[in-house]
């Protein structure tokens, strides 16, 4: 489990906090809010990227600027808004960075690259390939070095993606969760953190304007009051619920 | 090439690349001047020769190499295609070492003066100013620290053309031969193996942290959760790289370029990969400097041997712009600085 206990961080003049949350093991937590709300900060302050002014990040109990650089690999991967997409190593050579301080595993780098669709193109470069898929070599890097009770942290895993390996992409997350991991995404369509997430953040300038599950803190209200936009529950064809803005 | 593909010599091309440095350095033992009559002599030397040959082969091989090694750390640490030793300020701070000694011996009145050791101290002067300048919180950041080595070497570049204002025009002269670079057919006792072991300390530890290297080229967030601890990795590419620069230009002097073009000329033959890429390096720079060195002993503008840092800067500069237009006609990035 990865928490935040009265976690406040400072950054440029911008505070946010005091935050207390929780990303638990086999479920996803999205973590939403507007442009500069804090997700981003948040998600690196939970990475251990960044030392908090007050509170602690715990991973698995253990204050995470407590643990060693290989311990913190064993427990914590991550992805972050901006990878190096202009890397010039090969999509190989850096999905097997995934496991630079783990034991290699004959097949894992293998399997995550197959898994992201990039097994045609591993001996690419990186920066050879499209923005999309580039950001895929990095989500199988991030695969590579993933455990079963591995938290993974993502900002924006899909963004550059299309719609079929972005669907993908949250397939793998999702499957991951259901090996007992955690995952732990910053999203902005909120539609797709509704569908997809089982708990969720809400952030509003620095803030956290909720927390827990999906359907309890994506509230028409509560988003009205953090997007000042409005926003309704319908409902799909086959009767799912899907959240949209409305007026 | 085929767009997209990244070089991929295996061990081969780097036992070839050996060769061809080992092909070098047995041409460089064949080739030299005649001590009397300085005419081109290509045959093994005289006993009483042997060692002179020997010893700027050697000088030659460990300086390129060291140089080159020192340019791939940079190029990985400050993740800047263009960095290379005298981004640091190494030689411009050796330059002004050199030259401080050179105006207090004057002053004092004293005939000779310690070349490499002066050379040494500035050049760790320089270092150390632009570790401690280009550090945010508390290890090395690449933009701030290009930009702390490119204002110290400015600063050490106008201190040396102040005190040469200040010293007799025969001495100038000696500190501009000593300038231009030189591969010594003789070296203080100590000079060659503190070289070697230099390289051969850097060399094994780079090789054992080829994966940290290989990590440098990613984004901070990604290397530091990855585990690859980028801040110690870069201050320690960052001191390797400053000390044996400033072990070879002690040696040597400053010699352009080559810290610059081999392990470009080795990461295109051999790919961006670390582990390959540590020793194709050494080997390039080694060969690079060999090949001059054999040069300047066949080359003869009726001016005597030209110095080595003249036909290091006049070869690589045309070898790293060609590298460009084929490098931007096939894909590789020259735009990935910083």
């Amino acid at each position: 489990m990865l928490q935040c206990e009265g976690v406040r961080i400072q950054q440029g003049g911008f505070e946010i906090g005091p935050l207390d949350c929780a990303v638990h093991p086999g479920r996803i937590t999205a973590v939403v809010g507007p442009n500069a709300a804090g997700k981003s900060t948040l998600l690196n302050a939970m990475a251990g990227l960044m030392r908090p002014s007050a509170g602690c990040v715990r991973l698995h109990g253990r204050d995470v600027h407590q643990l060693g650089d290989r311990a913190r690999a064993e427990s914590l991967a991550m992805l972050p808004q901006r990878p190096a997409l202009d890397c010039a190593l090969t999509i190989e050579q850096l999905v097997g960075l995934g496991r630079l301080r783990l034991a290699r595993h004959g097949s894992r780098v293998g399997d995550a690259i197959a898994s992201c669709g990039l097994s045609q193109v591993r001996r690419r470069g990186v920066d050879s390939l499209s923005v999309g898929q580039a950001q895929r070599a990095h989500v199988a890097r991030v695969l590579a070095q993933a455990g079963p009770e591995t938290v993974l942290v993502m900002d924006e895993p899909t963004a550059p993606m299309d719609h079929t390996w972005a669907a993908r992409t949250w397939d793998l997350l999702a499957a991951h969760a259901r090996g007992g991991g955690g995952v732990l995404v910053a999203v902005h369509d909120l539609a797709v953190a509704a569908d997809r997430a089982d708990d969720a953040l809400l952030l509003g300038g620095g803030q956290l304007a909720a927390a827990g599950p999906v359907a309890e803190v994506l509230q028409p209200e509560a988003l009205q009051a953090v997007f000042g936009a409005s926003f309704e529950w319908a409902a799909r064809a086959d009767g799912s619920p899907w959240l949209v803005p409305s007026g | 090439m085929t767009p997209g593909r990244v070089p991929h010599g295996g061990p081969g091309v780097l036992v070839l690349l050996t060769a061809m440095m080992c092909g070098l350095g047995l041409l460089r033992m064949l080739v030299g001047r005649d001590p009397i009559t300085d005419e081109i002599a290509l045959s093994w030397p005289d006993a009483a020769y042997v060692g002179f040959r020997s010893t700027a082969m050697l000088v030659a091989a460990g300086v390129g190499g060291g140089l080159a090694l020192s340019g791939m750390l940079l190029q990985a640490a400050l993740r800047n295609p263009l960095a290379s030793p005298s981004v640091l300020g190494v030689s411009s701070g050796a330059g002004l070492g050199v030259m401080v000694a050179l105006y207090l011996a004057h002053q004092a009145g004293v005939s000779s003066l310690p070349w490499g050791v002066s050379a040494m101290l500035g050049a760790c002067f320089a270092v150390g100013v632009v570790l401690a300048l280009g550090g945010r919180g508390g290890w090395p950041d690449p933009v701030s620290t290009i930009l702390a080595g490119v204002i110290v070497a400015t600063m050490c570049g106008a201190g040396m053309v102040l005190l040469q204002g200040l010293v007799p025009d025969g001495l100038r002269g000696r500190f501009l031969a000593w300038a231009m670079g030189t591969i010594p057919e003789s070296v203080p006792g100590g000079g060659l193996a503190s070289l070697f072991v230099a390289l051969a300390v850097v060399l094994v530890v780079a090789q054992c942290g080829h994966g940290r290297l290989d990590a440098l080229l990613l984004d901070h967030a990604s290397a530091v959760t990855i585990g690859a601890a980028p801040g110690p990795t870069r201050l320690a590419c960052l001191a390797a790289a400053g000390t044996l620069t400033a072990i070879t230009v002690a040696l040597c002097g400053p010699l352009g370029f080559v810290g610059l073009v081999a392990p470009h000329v080795a990461r295109r033959v051999i790919g961006p990969a670390h582990r390959l890429l540590v020793p194709a390096s050494v080997v390039v720079g080694a060969g690079l400097v060999l090949g001059a060195d054999v040069a300047r002993q066949v080359v003869d503008f009726g001016t005597g041997r030209l110095p080595v840092g003249v036909l290091t800067t006049l070869a690589g500069g045309p070898i790293f712009l060609w590298m460009l237009r084929r490098g931007a006609a096939s894909g590789w990035r020259t735009d990935a600085a910083v």
